[in-house]
């Protein structure tokens, strides 16, 4: 078919020096979950590969004959793989009781994330990008979770690429194709990431932070000069529908919060790292969502490094001191459904550790500065057990 | 099908920039627009577009003139036997068809580049061949090449008048051509004439002027609903970004020479 035909001839033009990575994510999708995409896939209608052109782009082509070949660009891969290992270098993680301590500082993160979005900004790529970065060690686990991590995102790039074939009608005159309506682009969004969530690579919370992380990385290259279609809803509009559709999608608030702070966390970080670059601020933007994953996150550490709560009350200080009144009522309140002791028998360890989280989060009140030292035990002491 | 030894030259390159898409033509004296399809990586020429309008049509004006910007611009350096063959497939799009003598081996440890000199070319404008497309009658060519979207028209050749070939060692620039009897080593038998134009460079050229297009602007051609539909541009596809918004003359295949076939 012509698809196949077509992708051959581009892989000809943009040769590979390694693996196919965009049939390697497709041939793990199989069998694709919507019935019209599985049986284009298995007429050999809907093919999927990677070329080697430094952009950071993804494109769908239709052809006369029904086929259609999603194209993936290595900049976009090699982004995302680049992103994911710095945010795996500066990831705490705890392996079957083992810490896995990160191998490159909170603020090295952010330093090579930028450092990372400046040589892929339009100009950059123009220049001959330099692509040379200083290695990040990480161990096996982390390495695993970085490619589960960037995996997740193309995942999710590719899952709303299919939109585009399922929405696809054949022109009729000598236009392009009719362009995907927005809320056929929100709908391929959000059908595309809870698919990521339900069979997506790694753990569940680094599928959940894949889908977030792509669309925070768009954003950002759209704050650093690149170009959207104007028809398409923008990148930053596309990331709040889709933290939407997640919560719509994940009822159980307590399991909702046990999910999303890893993805609260690399979108804070990706964002700041993307201001440095645009040299328009110091900090992303606080919100009560960042600032209530960072304190689950940070006692959870506390719980499984056996620190004590001074740690984790000197962590949120930053937090405390900027975020207004408004914010602080909204964090506490939910910390106070959220950071209670499970009722009834404790039967996982994740019942263990919430249990140890409740008991460290009463005890950091004291330690947080006013108004928010106020705000949080008085949230606390007002909600029922 | 591509010829071996071209890829991504310089050439090749500097032709697709400007939209062409370098051809191997089995026959000279060919004009725009002519009927292509391309299907599974060859190029298989039908024939002129004029053969597939009602009886009685005629051909609309052509366009005719110089290529200053392909002239004199050289090929990558290839080895001996890379220039043998190129030397041999070049020929042939000066109108040289019989299998000439060619014997470079004066040329061994050598650099040996070559370049299209009186480059013409001959083209229509897509205005004219949306016209003539109303009347379009594919008649005999499969349907399912039609459906598949594998039709495309040439609607500009380029010609060269004459082929150089430069040769060089890689410590001087300039090999002494002139004491050599070019004659002993290439014969281009009763079609072509070729002559030594100084210390490093031979010049071929075609005796009668027949020339074969070397390059050529072709456009994909699509049947939507009822009515056919020209396109010398390439599809932009459905982008995530749209920094590549700019329109891109469309091409077969980048750096590639494809070799035509004769239905």
């Amino acid at each position: 078919m012509r698809a196949t035909e077509e992708l051959a001839k581009r892989q000809r033009e943009w040769p590979l020096s390694d693996t196919d990575r965009g049939a390697v994510l497709f041939s793990r999708m199989v069998p694709l979950p919507v019935r019209q995409l599985e049986d284009l896939r298995r007429s050999g209608a809907l093919v999927v590969g990677e070329i080697n052109r430094a952009l950071p782009n993804a494109k769908t082509f239709h052809y006369p004959d029904g086929s259609h070949a999603v194209v993936l660009y290595s900049g976009l891969i090699d982004f995302f793989s680049s992103a994911a290992k710095i945010l795996l270098g500066g990831t705490h993680m705890h392996i079957e009781g083992r810490i896995d301590k990160p191998s490159l500082p909170h603020e090295s993160v952010i330093d090579r994330l930028q450092a990372l979005f400046e040589r892929w900004t339009p100009e950059g790529i123009a220049q001959g990008r330099n692509i040379n970065e200083s290695p990040i060690v990480l161990s096996k686990e982390s390495a695993e979770q970085a490619d589960a991590l960037w995996q997740s995102a193309m995942l999710f790039i590719l899952s709303h690429e299919f939109g585009h074939v399922t929405y696809y009608k054949p022109p009729e005159d000598a236009g392009p194709a009719p362009a995907l309506t927005r809320e056929q682009e929100y709908e391929a969004d959000r059908t595309g990431y809870l698919r990521l969530i339900d069979k997506g690579p790694g753990s569940l919370r680094m599928r959940c932070a894949g889908g977030v992380v792509s669309l925070r990385i768009l954003a950002v290259f759209g704050s650093l000069g690149h170009k959207f279609p104007s028809g398409h809803p923008q990148p930053l509009e596309r990331l709040e529908a889709l933290m939407t559709a997640l919560r719509s999608a994940i009822p159980n608030e307590r399991d909702y919060w046990k999910t999303v702070p890893i993805a609260y966390a690399y979108d804070e970080m990706i964002e700041t790292a993307g201001i440095h670059a645009a040299k328009t601020g110091q900090h992303a933007p606080l919100t009560a969502a960042r600032m209530f994953c960072r304190l689950s996150a940070v006692l959870e550490q506390c719980v499984r490094d056996g620190r004590k709560a001074s740690f984790a009350a000197r962590v949120m200080r930053f937090d405390c001191n900027r975020a207004p009144t408004e914010m602080l009522d909204e964090v506490a309140q939910t910390a106070s459904r959220m950071l209670r002791p499970v009722s009834g028998p404790v039967l996982s360890d994740f019942d263990q550790w919430q249990n140890e989280k409740a008991s460290l989060y009463r005890s950091i009140f004291r330690e947080l500065p006013e108004p928010a030292s106020t705000i949080f035990r008085t949230a606390y002491k007002r909600l029922p057990a | 099908m591509s010829i071996t030894g071209c890829r991504n030259d310089a050439l090749v390159k500097l032709l697709n920039s400007v939209g062409y898409q370098p051809i191997l033509l089995p026959r000279t004296g060919l004009t725009p627009p002519e009927l292509y399809i391309y299907k599974n990586d060859k190029l298989i020429r039908r024939g002129p577009l004029l053969d597939y309008l009602p009886d009685g049509s005629t051909m609309p004006d052509l366009n005719r003139g110089q290529l200053d910007n392909i002239e004199h611009h050289q090929t990558d350096k290839k080895s001996l036997g890379v220039a043998a063959s190129f030397l041999g497939d070049a020929l042939k799009c000066i109108g040289i068809t019989s299998t000439p003598k060619l014997d470079l081996s004066f040329a061994r440890d050598r650099d040996i580049t070559f370049s299209f000199d009186d480059v013409t070319y001959v083209s229509i404008d897509g205005s004219k061949i949306d016209q003539m497309l109303e009347r379009l009658n594919t008649g005999a060519i499969p349907k399912e090449d039609i459906v598949a979207g594998y039709l495309h028209i040439a609607y500009d050749y380029a010609y060269a008048g004459s082929l150089s070939m430069r040769i060089a060692s890689a410590s001087d620039t300039r090999a002494d051509i002139k004491a050599l009897q070019v004659g002993t080593y290439i014969d281009l038998g009763t079609q072509g004439q070729v002559s030594v134009k100084d210390d490093s460079t031979i010049s071929f050229s075609s005796k009668n002027g027949a020339n074969a297009a070397f390059a050529c602007k072709l456009g994909r051609l699509e049947k939507r609903g009822k009515k056919w539909f020209f396109f010398p541009e390439e599809d932009a596809g459905e982008s995530f970004l749209s920094d590549e918004n700019q329109k891109e003359p469309y091409l077969l295949e980048r750096g590639v020479v494809v070799r035509v076939e004769e239905e």
